[in-house]
């Protein structure tokens, strides 16, 4: 990677403005602050591996750098660069016709568990290996939840709660209207929190509060 | 039927993206209702859980290739600057005119120079490149004028440098110049022609013939040798066309001057020099000596100092000034310095001087 210091103070639009006018460095700036967001994005919508994933992930940035003209600086750089990745995602997703054949998250599944791991398997256990089996609990929940979630809503609960995008953005990168992204999203929550309660996730999140203390963050 | 209106409400405030009005009510709303509270908290908790996913970071290769794929495509878009200059369209055609306009302006400029109302120029310099012999278009009879006029003028040019190799001094000032040898050489000749006087008669027709060519016909070529066997005939049309010759050549050297100053500054030290030459011969001839002896002394000592040929006519005319005013040694002096302009007029000189110590000798006695 180059060196990106000099670029430093740039914002997302006036690196992309840079990067047009021929400035690399500007290009490895944009790269760094939203890589990781992006490479998340795109394994969470399409339920892929990372390896696949990143190959997903460098396409996208192809078209980035080369379809750099057609960027406008006056519009948020986020929503150009999740708009490309969203219809990549979709086009990947409607290609492959995969959608059943996801294979959740890698980690997990190269974990050395097989299946989903059962709330009477957890209790068994000692209290650091429950801790893990619970991480890893928890990120199957995750994945399933999101992976049961048709496209349209998965999209739209993946940038509103893992990209941080505002409802606005996510419309225009959507193309849809605010309200329907609105009930996209209701409907994605309810969808999530059925799954978890079947799953029983909220009483396994109740566990360690009582007897652990132990936040869920991964 | 609340609590379905309410839950509409449930996502943006766990965002916290509600108006003041709206969050307050959920916020009392949820007070009071169980199964919302408990739903919102679950919400919260599906928020909390997404937010707190760990960040994977993409294979640090993938971002080497990726850069190199940027640096890649903006070199493919953007050539150096000398490129992307050098097959810049529009430049090779502007660039092109460019040039052949300079071109134009620059060989227009030069030709200028040689203009058509200086045609005189142009012939002189003809003339340092194309050799008399070879010259179609020089018509006979003008060799012949200027062999006759130089030849009965008295003058051995034979020694003379040949006016072709001369820098460019302009037709006129040719003319005037060998009008004004022709009028300076003219009393000296006179003397010599008394020992000759059976020739005079003749004079008269070599007179008419003369006027009539150089009316004419340009003297505007180098003089042939001169065959000294016409010397004794040069003695008689000289004295004749002292007077006329010189007054043609001065009007046509003064018609002559207005052009050769709109051709710029050439040979202007040279007219010059000419102009009080002709000045000083005119004073010697209205017999105004004193005045001739001033102008040929200015003319003398001018810098850069006059050719020789100028000297000579110079030196000659300011020593028949002094013999007319009775400054004898004056007159030996100027006689001596003519011989050193003029080597071919020695034996005349020394003629001269000879005459003159006689002549003081005599009134001595």
């Amino acid at each position: 990677m180059v060196d990106t210091a000099k670029n430093i103070d740039l914002t997302d639009e006036e690196a992309m403005v840079e990067f047009q006018n021929g400035n690399a460095g500007a290009f490895d700036l944009l790269l760094k602050r939203h890589g990781s967001g992006l490479l998340r994005f795109i394994m969470k919508m399409t339920l892929n591996s990372k390896s696949n994933a990143e190959d997903l992930f460098q396409e996208v940035f192809v078209k980035v750098i080369e379809h750099r003209k057609k960027y406008d600086g006056n519009k948020k750089f986020t929503t150009w660069l999740y708009s490309l990745a969203r219809n990549h995602c979709i086009d990947y997703l409607r290609t492959k016709k995969n959608k059943q054949n996801f294979s959740l998250d890698v980690s997990f599944s190269s974990g050395g568990t097989n299946g989903p791991v059962t709330l009477e398997t957890l209790e068994s256990k000692e209290r650091n290996q429950e801790e893990i089996l619970i991480d890893k609990e928890i990120k199957f929940q995750i994945n399933l939840g999101v992976g049961q979630l048709k496209e349209e809503f998965r999209e739209v609960f993946l940038l509103r709660e893992v990209e941080f995008l505002s409802l606005k953005e996510i419309a225009e990168i959507t193309q849809v209207p605010l309200s329907t992204i609105k009930s996209r999203l209701r409907y994605a929550y309810n969808n999530l929190r059925d799954v978890f309660i079947k799953a029983g996730f909220f009483d396994l999140k109740k566990k360690p509060e009582r007897g652990v203390e132990k936040s869920y963050g991964m | 039927m609340e609590c379905k209106r309410i839950e509409g409400f449930l996502i943006d405030y766990i965002h916290d993206d509600l108006g003041p009005a709206e969050n307050e009510l959920v916020r009392r709303h949820l007070l009071e209702c169980q199964d919302c509270t408990k739903k919102s908290k679950e919400y919260e908790q599906i928020s909390k859980i997404f937010e707190e996913q760990a960040q994977t970071q993409p294979d640090p290769k993938v971002l080497d290739n990726l850069s190199k794929i940027a640096r890649d495509e903006l070199e493919r878009n953007n050539p150096p600057f000398w490129k992307r200059w050098f097959y810049f369209p529009i430049l090779v055609p502007a660039l092109s005119s460019i040039i052949a306009i300079s071109a134009w302006i620059y060989y227009e400029n030069q030709n200028l120079i040689y203009s058509p109302d200086e045609t005189f120029y142009s012939r002189d310099v003809m003339a340092k490149k194309i050799p008399l012999n070879e010259d179609p278009n020089l018509p006979e009879i003008q060799e012949e004028t200027v062999s006759n006029l130089e030849s009965r003028s008295g003058r051995v040019l034979s020694d003379r440098p040949n006016p072709a190799s001369l820098p460019d001094t302009g037709k006129k000032s040719r003319i005037q110049e060998e009008a004004i040898n022709t009028d300076e050489t003219a009393p000296v000749k006179e003397m010599i022609a008394r020992r000759d006087v059976k020739e005079v008669d003749k004079s008269s027709e070599y007179k008419d013939d003369l006027f009539d060519k150089f009316e004419t016909k340009p003297l505007n070529r180098p003089v042939p040798k001169q065959d000294t066997a016409a010397e004794d005939e040069s003695i008689e049309v000289g004295m004749l066309a002292e007077g006329t010759l010189e007054e043609k050549a001065d009007q046509e050297f003064r018609e002559h001057k207005g052009k050769t100053q709109r051709a710029g500054s050439y040979s202007s030290s040279e007219s010059t020099y000419k102009y009080k030459l002709n000045l000083a011969l005119k004073q010697k001839k209205e017999g105004n000596c004193e005045a001739s002896i001033k102008t040929n002394e200015e003319l003398l000592k001018a810098s850069p100092p006059p050719p020789d040929s100028v000297k000579e006519i110079s030196y000659l005319s300011l020593a028949e000034c002094y013999e007319k005013e009775g400054e004898w040694e004056n007159a030996i002096i100027n006689y001596r310095n003519l011989q050193k302009a003029a080597p071919d007029q020695t034996d005349f000189a020394k003629e001269k001087i000879k005459y003159i110590r006689q002549q003081t000798r005599l009134l001595k006695k």
